[in-house]
């Protein structure tokens, strides 16, 4: 295979940008769930694989339709992320950044824990596609119909979230997370905002989880570390995001998926082994000595 | 940190009698007690005789000496295995128990100073203690350069680095078959005197002896006071002149010199040591097993990591096994793998989770803190059921 | 490429010449035959009781169908031995010619000088260790290697065992993981003290354990896998390592003949896993493909052992190279996730895996139809009509229904039943292995017959078909020989 330089450039930039949906959804998590509570949520990517593992439930043992599977895997993951706030979250509200990030390893590892046990029997895990077709782009780059509508998913549950933001009980949890102890005073309940905001991350979870599934096969921790390894990648997008902004999760995320994929480039696939793992682990880096502070930062930032 | 993390059951007693934290944490308490209090002779005695089955259980039982039990390789290597986890635990606890600072990427410090021990006595032909010199070296760079650039922020970057690093490592370092020997894994054969399992458990013990005491070197030097004094207050700490990232950096230091010697050590307990080893799962579990064993009690995460290693090899269950068959005619084993249908290499993977959710939410002094009366009785003082209760065991974090 | 590929040979050719050089040393042949000779012909016949019509039943009852000339189904295990054991049938002794391009000499057999060694043997029991992967990373039903280790032993034992041993089985989890797997098989011999190991699935785990078994002088027994890994020596050169199916190099000359049957004319690409222990077998079926495609190889890769986020990438290079056949050497969950994304139809060809086929027909039969795999053990339509296997098989597991890795252990163990059986009453580990170079043929009727004029006495392979509408492997040919 000796495509010239840019053709591989732009297959490996169109595979990056369809990936980086996935990690673009998990880093909206991550950065709604810091602007609440501070907290670095090492189980959002974890969020998306039990979801995703109820919706396959749901579809291959239940045998229930694929939009019933999907609503249930989103119930799964929504219920995954209040429970975490309510039993993990809420109890360590006092306690440090570091305390709350080792208790939302050990819901990861928990949740990892659980896959493993219930679905031991399982060996090879494989969702079906929401839709099986894909095409080939002028370029030579394959893009399924999956991919596609995660990036649909991606464009429209921003919007959304935009527009959330806006509305009163969006400006609530803005004010609530700015000024605890003011909004309580103006009558907002910080306790109904912490369990909103993990509400939504756990949706966005859930959405990267159960979109994702179908690119591979998946197994426990499919989303954390597996096939799809979206929590290194979704952290990276975030601190691109000053950890801080929605826009800006979304353009670290398609932009870390694009950086990872020039691993596919022949120049690192056929001399370094994992070259995606080291292009990652450079550019995080590269960002924390050079730009720590975020580049997808926006305006309205109160880092 | 203003309010207690105690639970209320707790919290007055926590509130009432407040020592320094000097008294607290660094210096034990009993210069200042035992003074007052002598145990009897009856006292000495049985404190004795705890002592002995202590040492009994440490130093004969695994190796069949003065035992009417028979272990086996597999079972003596188990125990090797826990004693390597211990270090890596105080390792860990260095970190996140003394500098607050949380590591996502221990696994790759111990895998890198496995592969390197291997490969400078595979490849270079040199000495085992050499090996295991140059892999403590490594750890202590790799750890003290990237604590470097992640002092550059807050805390709690040093867990994205970490777990950027443990990523990196796990594909691209370990995936050079010239390091690692590929898939089949890298030979790394022990000192001919210690090619026995059960010498190399001696081995593993004296290490973790010497890493103790290191440890408890530190915590008295002027580093682990700083680093003490940094936790409680950073602010005041550094207004008066506590160089905050040097001590910080230390403690990093310290850390991935540990990881590196346990890395070394695990290379040649294997024999064969291999990079799926290294997964993402292991950096969980180093961190579950040392915040469960409880943050800045060494003996408290030495028998968290052993715990858990144990628990991981299956060996834990197997030997409980005889006990609760016969004294509660009740078979563990069947129970789990039957009943509820959880296979025996799962059971870290789920009871681990939920003990440090209980840990950090419940008890936060985790083992150490529940074994705190035996241990200060078995030192010598009164016994005193609250003893040892901690009031700052959180994991706190200095900076964030 | 080209520069690699004839470096790639001077390897392997001095590999050859290394080997061919060791085994010179501390042979003593003549006095081993004699033992041998000496000590079966008895045997034999009271083997046919023993380990009762296993072979001259079932070839022709179970009717592996279309076995190549050459090679009836006779009474293997009496092969080697013309003194008039009366059991042996002459057709069934035709050695063939050019097994193993670079293998030894005849195993090296010490002198039997009373007992030998005879660790794990008693009058009245041999125990045996297996190890497979129960957990770990193996796209491996959970139980497929608990319910069929022992299978075999359990029916031999029921029968009175071997020449009047009963077999005690141990066995243990290696997790697919070539450190465990040491580890394990040290417990083997250290702790359980056993008097061989069966290495029952993973090429890595059985390279791991085998080299341990040599170190330690334990008799050692698998299905073939590699033959070399960089910096190792050879498996060739281990002492107590027998493979008994064609390694993974010995298969390529099959490959290349399925692709010029099927996909005549057509690209094709290569794609190994990139385990270092398949460089050699990467070079050679690089090296077999060529010859046979010329330029129509179309694209070569090494893929990770285990490809998950990477797959899409290989999916995409596959189809874009145009390769309508895919020389596949990789892991069967590597094959799922790769075929999964797969945009174009491709036919799969790949050698012998030891982990079981099955699992990827059942899952995603649709991306890999008609993908065609070399076997050592037949595909479950053929063993399912082996009664005596399928009845063995349910009175170990309470009558469930085997599995394709019920039948390759069941292979295995059966194949060491008849090496026991042919060892006689006079068991030590080195009469164990000086049988099994003496014995020209062992020939369960499962495996293909056995020639160890090398370490490596695979002579033939069964051929396997994924058959979409069973959702499993079917078998197409039996008994292919290179």
């Amino acid at each position: 295979m000796n495509l010239p330089l840019y053709e591989q450039l732009a297959i490996a930039l169109t595979a990056g940008v369809l990936r980086g949906a996935v990690y673009a959804l998990v880093a909206l998590g991550i950065v709604l769930v810091f602007r609440g509570s501070g907290v670095f949520n090492f189980a959002q990517a974890e969020f998306g694989t039990t979801g995703l593992f109820a919706a396959y439930w749901a579809l291959t043992v239940q045998g229930w339709s694929y939009p019933v599977s999907f609503a249930f895997g989103m119930a799964v993951a929504i219920a995954l992320g209040l429970l975490t706030e309510r039993l993990v979250i809420h109890p360590l509200r006092d306690s440090s950044r570091v305390t709350l990030l080792v208790g939302t390893a050990g819901v990861a590892l928990a949740a990892i824990g659980l896959q493993f046990w219930l679905f031991n029997e399982t060996l090879v895990m494989s969702m079906p596609k929401i839709h099986d077709g894909y095409f080939t782009t002028p370029w030579g780059a394959i893009v399924t119909m999956q991919e596609l509508i995660t990036l649909g998913v991606l464009a429209g549950g921003a919007a959304l979230l935009a527009l959330f933001f806006r509305s009163p009980s969006g400006l609530a949890i803005q004010a609530a997370q700015q000024e605890r102890v003011a909004s309580e005073l103006v009558g907002i309940s910080v306790r109904r905002v912490s369990m909103l905001t993990w509400g939504i991350a756990a949706a966005l979870g859930g959405l990267a989880g159960i979109l994702a599934g179908p690119y591979l096969t998946f197994s426990a921790g499919f989303l954390s570390f597996g096939a799809v390894g979206s929590l290194l990648p979704g952290f990276m997008a975030a601190v691109l995001a000053g950890m801080r902004s929605m826009p800006g999760a979304v353009a670290g995320g398609l932009l870390v998926g694009a950086i990872e994929q020039l691993s596919s480039l022949e120049v690192f696939a056929e001399s370094i082994p994992g070259a995606g793992a080291m292009i990652l682990f450079v550019f995080l880096l590269v960002v924390l000595l050079v730009r720590p502070q975020g580049i997808f930062v926006g305006r309205a930032v109160t880092a | 940190m203003s309010a207690p993390t105690s639970p209320s059951s707790e919290a007055p007693d926590a509130t009432l009698d407040l020592p320094t934290v000097e008294e607290e944490l660094w210096s034990a308490p009993e210069d200042a007690e035992s003074e007052r209090f002598r145990p009897s002779r009856a006292g000495w005695f049985a404190r004795g005789a705890l002592w002995a089955v202590l040492a009994w259980f440490v130093l004969a039982f695994p190796v069949n000496f003065l035992s009417p039990f028979t272990l086996g390789v597999s079972d003596v290597s188990a125990a090797s295995e826990a004693a390597i986890f211990a270090i890596v635990g105080l390792s860990l606890n260095v970190l996140l128990g003394y500098a607050g600072q949380i590591s996502l990427g221990h696994q790759a410090f111990v895998g890198i100073g496995a592969f390197t021990s291997a490969y400078v006595v595979v490849n270079l032909d040199l000495a085992f203690w050499f090996a295991v010199a140059v892999a403590s070296t490594l750890g202590l760079v790799q750890a003290a350069v990237l604590g470097a650039i992640s002092l550059r922020l807050t805390g709690l970057y040093f867990a994205l680095v970490t777990l950027a690093f443990g990523s990196f490592a796990q594909q691209t370092i370990f995936a050079i078959p010239k390091l690692t020997g590929g898939e089949g894994g890298k030979e790394a054969p022990r000192p001919a005197l210690f090619d026995s399992d059960y010498r190399y458990y001696f081995l593993c013990l004296a290490f973790l002896a010497v890493v103790l005491f290191l440890d408890w070197r530190l915590t008295r030097s002027k580093a682990g006071r700083a680093l003490m004094a940094l936790r409680e207050n950073p602010r005041v700490a550094s207004s008066y002149g506590i160089n905050v990232k040097a001590y910080t950096l230390i403690a990093f230091a310290v850390s991935g010199l540990f990881a590196g010697l346990a890395g070394a050590l695990m290379a040649h307990h294997d024999e064969v040591i291999v990079a799926q080893k290294f997964g993402f799962n292991l950096a969980l579990l180093f961190v579950l097993m040392t915040v469960v064993g409880g943050l800045r009690s060494r003996s408290g995460v030495v028998i968290g990591s052993a715990f858990f290693a144990l628990l991981g090899s299956g060996h834990l269950l197997e030997l409980l096994e005889p006990l609760t068959t016969n004294v509660f005619r009740f078979s563990l084993h069947d129970f789990l793998t039957g009943t509820i249908g959880l296979p025996i290499e799962f059971v870290a993977l789920v009871v681990g989770p939920i003990l440090l959710l209980l840990t950090i939410t419940k008890y936060p002094g985790g083992i150490g803190q529940q074994i705190a009366p035996i241990r200060e009785w078995m030192l010598g003082h009164r016994f005193d059921i609250h003893a040892g209760k901690v009031k700052e065991v959180e994991v706190d974090d200095v900076r964030a | 490429m080209t520069m690699m590929i004839t470096r790639k040979f001077q390897a392997v050719a001095l590999a050859a010449a290394i080997t061919l050089t060791v085994p010179a040393c501390g042979q003593k042949s003549g006095v081993a035959s004699q033992v041998v000779v000496g000590g079966v012909p008895g045997q034999v016949a009271a083997d046919g009781s023993i380990v009762p019509g296993t072979t001259a039943a079932d070839g022709s009852a179970v009717g592996v169908p279309g076995a190549t000339g050459g090679v009836t189904g006779g009474t293997p295990t009496g092969g080697g031995s013309t003194t008039g054991g009366g059991s042996t049938t002459g057709g069934s002794k035709t050695t063939p010619s050019g097994t193993g391009g670079g293998g030894e000499a005849p195993p090296a057999t010490a002198p039997r000088s009373g007992g030998g060694d005879t660790t794990g043997v008693t009058d009245t029991t041999i125990k045996v260790g297996i190890h497979a992967p129960v957990t770990g990373a193996a796209a491996i039903p959970q139980q497929s290697f608990e319910k069929a280790v022992g299978v075999y032993f359990d029916m031999v034992n029921k029968k009175g065992g071997i020449n009047g041993r009963k077999v005690e089985v141990k066995f243990e989890d290696d997790q697919f993981r070539p450190d465990t797997a040491r580890a394990r098989c040290k417990k083997f011999a250290e702790q359980d003290k056993v008097f061989l190991i069966i290495g029952g699935a993973g090429a890595d785990q059985i390279d791991a354990c085998a080299r341990y078994a040599a170190s330690a002088s334990v008799p050692y027994l698998s299905a073939g896998v590699h033959e070399t890994r960089p910096g190792q020596a050879p498996l060739s050169s281990l002492s107590t390592y027998f493979a008994l199916s064609l390694t993974y190099e010995q298969q390529t000359p099959l490959l290349a003949r399925t692709y010029k049957a099927s996909y005549n004319g057509q690209k094709v690409a290569v794609i190994t896993a990139d385990n270092d222990s398949l460089d050699n077998f990467h070079g050679k079926a690089v090296g077999a493909i060529k010859a046979a495609a010329g330029s129509n190889l179309a694209y070569e890769r090494r893929i990770p052992k285990n490809t998950t986020s990477d797959a899409p990438g290989i999916a995409g290079e596959i189809c874009r190279s145009g390769a309508k056949a895919v020389v596949w050497n990789a892991s069967p969950s590597s094959l799922l996730n790769v075929a999964k994304v797969l945009t174009c139809k491709v036919g799969f060809i790949g050698p012998g895996l030891t982990n079981g086929l099955n699992i990827v027909a059942e899952v995603g039969c649709d991306n890999i139809a008609n993908a065609r795999f070399y076997s050592p053990f037949p595909g479950m339509d053929v063993m399912r009509r082996n009664a005596e296997f399928v009845n063995a098989y349910k009175a170990s597991n309470g009558g469930s229904a085997p599995d394709d890795l019920g039948a390759a252990i069941y292979g295995v163990e059966s194949l060491v039943g008849m090496i026991l059986a042919a060892t006689g009453k006079d068991l030590s580990r080195e009469s164990f292995m000086a049988t099994i170079g003496k014995v020209k043929q062992f020939n369960n009727g499962i495996y293909p017959p056995t020639n160890f004029s090398s370490r490596f006495g695979g002579t033939a392979m069964h051929l396997l078909r994924a058959d979409c509408s069973k959702s499993e492997f079917v078998t197409e040919k039996v008994n292919v020989r290179p």
